[in-house]
């Protein structure tokens, strides 16, 4: 099956064009994006996102290589044809008194309009099946300022729809939203990009959901950028160096999420009826244990007989749920909770034989 | 967005009456005051009119109040022009320097041609043509001044400081020209800075009328560009509009309103601030076809309003119409500033 490609970058070298030297943000950059896809635009701060963005939505010059969108090189189009062809959501919030959600999407038909701005009946349609679109039925007569977060967000989405573009750019789309409001968002941005087919192409801090949503995923890095399907960007081992600089964030690969990195703490052992529950696991994961699966709780005597000093400690977990016992050194706890659990687990290797 | 000039028929019904009964009223108060029914008559022609009276109707008060309404009205519209270009809700041709820029270009026309030729001939037909043109440039080259630091600056309260600064600077160099100008030249700068609404001749008129319908014209044809720039530069520019041409249509239609004003008014302030952000509250939508015209009739009426009051107290003597636009705007910028702490920009 060919793929309809919609946005395609050869070489491509961004930055910002100096008096004398240019400032090169990144260089040498292949990438696509294709015809319904919903592509995450991933990098730790400063790598160059926004730029990458701006100079794709033509704000920005570049520096060299070249972009193509649809079939003509980005610099062949004019203001007009260019703006029918890729629109832009910023990640400043834009606050306008009196502004209605109907007006403000409205003013995405801009480019289709005569001098003075008039809607004809096709621009009113489009305008209210935007709003629709975004979830907004209803909300036409709102004010625009006076909207949660999350539903501005949608209206400026809106606005960008009505535009009727082939590329949709967002800047950061989910940055001042709660955890609801990102996932809300990303998916109405997946569900354009699979229903209408649009090419839209986002920026986000938020891995997870870029890794759990996107069709496909740039990720800028300072040893360049790789593109790919989730899986594979996860598979390259490069997103654990993402955060390299920062010891504190481990990656899981399994998961595809980072975490903070705890103190070691010890081994817990889990004997097979506690496994089960995926909780015990995390929760004493968090808690700054190795969690293992104790295939044999019969002979555990002697890692306890002979207290290695330099081994970790190791502790057995036994019991089911709401009666767990925890073993360590010839001492048993027993717990009801999990958060009790992790307490005594922590106690127990803190003052070891007493 | 015909369904908002439907909505905003009341505040029309309003508007318009009020705009009609004060004009009136601005014709018949005075140092002289006269009725209703005579003012109407003489105005209608219906016959029975004094030849002094139709002197002072038509040669004093008619002009003062045509002045009026075209003060108004372009303030307004240039102030209305000015918040939406900056996002700034107290921008306006005083606060940024506009007006001080076309005063500036008044003073070096005025002062030169006094020196090159002297007398009287500034108060002709060519001069006044001369004064604004060197208004509109003050302007213009204000308003570029403006542009070029607001494209820097994203803050917009550091880009109001910069521009009182500059205001000031520039009446500064104003005072250093005067100072080291000849007796015939000063003596007509001085007779120009006296300007006030009242002071327009028919010549004047002639000129600033035509002016100032211009700039209105241009600011309706600018409308789409306006809206665009509601949402920002880069939004304006993602949806295709064309940034140099919106930028000297809303630049040449600033520079004329403002400068047209100032050239034969000299500087009034507060009303291009305020009459955008009541028109905002009464009229709706901040579209620009929307708030153009209403912001047209809406200036008309606050500078007939601020020329009775002007005229009112003693009666027999005039206060300067700037004071009272000053003391009706003032409190209005403040509501406006701490309104806008919870509501944002324009």
């Amino acid at each position: 099956m060919k793929r309809e490609i919609t946005v395609a970058c050869r070489g491509l070298s961004i930055g910002f064009r100096g008096h004398h030297n240019p400032k090169v943000i990144a260089g040498a950059m292949d990438l696509e994006a294709c015809q319904g896809e919903l592509v995450a635009l991933i990098g730790g701060n400063g790598i160059g996102k926004s730029t990458l963005l701006k100079t794709l939505a033509g704000f920005l010059p570049r520096l060299e290589g070249e972009i193509r969108i649809g079939q003509q090189q980005l610099d062949h189009y004019s203001a007009s044809d260019k703006a029918r062809w890729i629109s832009f959501v910023s990640t400043e919030s834009t606050v306008v008194a009196n502004l209605k959600v109907r007006e403000l999407v409205s003013l995405g038909r801009y480019p289709y309009t005569g001098w003075f701005g008039r809607l004809d009946e096709a621009d009113h349609q489009m305008v209210e099946w935007a709003i629709e679109m975004v979830g907004l039925k209803g909300f036409g007569e709102r004010f625009v300022n006076q909207l949660s977060d999350g539903e501005r967000q949608r209206a400026m989405i809106g606005r960008a729809l009505a535009q009727d573009t082939p590329l949709m750019i967002l800047d950061e789309p989910t940055a001042f939203l709660d955890i609801a409001g990102r996932l809300d968002v990303v998916s109405l941005l997946h569900q354009l990009a699979d229903e209408k087919g649009k090419c839209i192409l986002f920026s986000t801090h938020d891995l997870q959901i870029a890794l759990s949503t996107a069709d496909r995923i740039w990720m800028m890095s300072p040893q360049g950028i790789l593109e790919g399907i989730p899986e594979e960007v996860v598979a390259s081992g490069r997103l654990e160096r993402l955060f390299a600089h920062n010891s504190q964030l481990n990656f899981d690969p399994e998961r595809g999420e980072f975490r903070v990195r705890k103190k070691f703490r010890g081994i817990a052992r889990l004997a097979s009826a506690v496994g089960g529950n995926p909780l015990v696991r995390t929760a004493l994961e968090r808690s700054g244990f190795e969690v293992e699966n104790d295939l044999t709780p019969e002979d555990t005597d002697w890692v306890t007989s002979h207290p290695d000093p330099v081994s970790p400690p190791v502790l057995h977990i036994d019991g089911c749920d709401g009666e767990w016992k925890i073993r360590f050194e010839g001492k048993e706890v027993s717990a009801d909770s999990i958060g009790g659990l992790c307490y005594a687990a922590k106690m127990l290797i803190r003052q070891p034989g007493s | 967005m015909t369904s908002d000039y439907k909505k905003n028929l009341p505040a029309y019904a309003v508007l318009i009456p009020a705009l009609l009964v004060f004009f009136v009223l601005d014709l018949m108060v005075g140092s002289v005051h006269f009725s209703w029914s005579r003012t109407l008559g003489c105005l209608l022609g219906n016959g029975d009119c004094d030849p002094q009276l139709a002197t002072i109707l038509f040669k004093f008060r008619l002009p003062k109040a045509l002045t009026a309404l075209a003060a108004g009205a372009a303030l307004s519209v240039a102030g209305l022009q000015m918040q939406t270009l900056f996002r700034n809700p107290i921008a306006g041709p005083d606060i940024l320097g506009i007006s001080s820029g076309s005063t500036l270009g008044v003073a070096l026309f005025v002062l030169s041609f006094g020196w090159f030729f002297g007398g009287t001939t500034l108060f002709s037909l060519a001069g006044s043509w001369g004064i604004v043109l060197a208004a509109w440039l003050g302007a213009g080259a204000m308003m570029l001044v403006i542009v070029l630091i607001a494209s820097r600056l994203k803050d917009l309260m550091t880009v109001l400081i910069l521009g009182l600064l500059i205001s000031s600077a520039l009446f500064s160099v104003v005072n250093l020209l005067q100072y080291f100008s000849n007796e015939s030249s000063l003596k007509l700068f001085i007779i120009w800075t006296m300007g006030s609404l009242s002071s327009t001749t028919g010549d004047q008129l002639m000129v600033l009328v035509p002016s100032v319908v211009a700039g209105l014209l241009l600011s309706l044809f600018s409308a789409k560009f306006l809206d665009a720039f509601l949402l920002g530069e880069r939004y304006a520019r993602s949806m295709g509009m064309n940034i140099k041409v919106a930028y000297i249509l809303v630049f040449a239609s600033t520079s004329v309103l403002a400068g047209s004003v100032t050239a034969f008014c000299g500087p009034i302030g507060f009303i291009g601030i305020i009459v955008p952000h009541l028109v905002r509250k009464f009229f709706g939508s901040p579209l620009h076809l929307n708030m153009i015209p209403a912001s047209i009739l809406s200036g008309g009426l606050l500078m007939l309003i601020a020329d009775l009051l002007s005229q009112l107290p003693g009666s027999g003597s005039t206060l300067p119409v700037n004071s009272v636009t000053a003391l009706l705007g003032i409190p209005i910028v403040i509501w406006i500033i701490f309104r806008n702490k919870k509501m944002g920009a324009i």
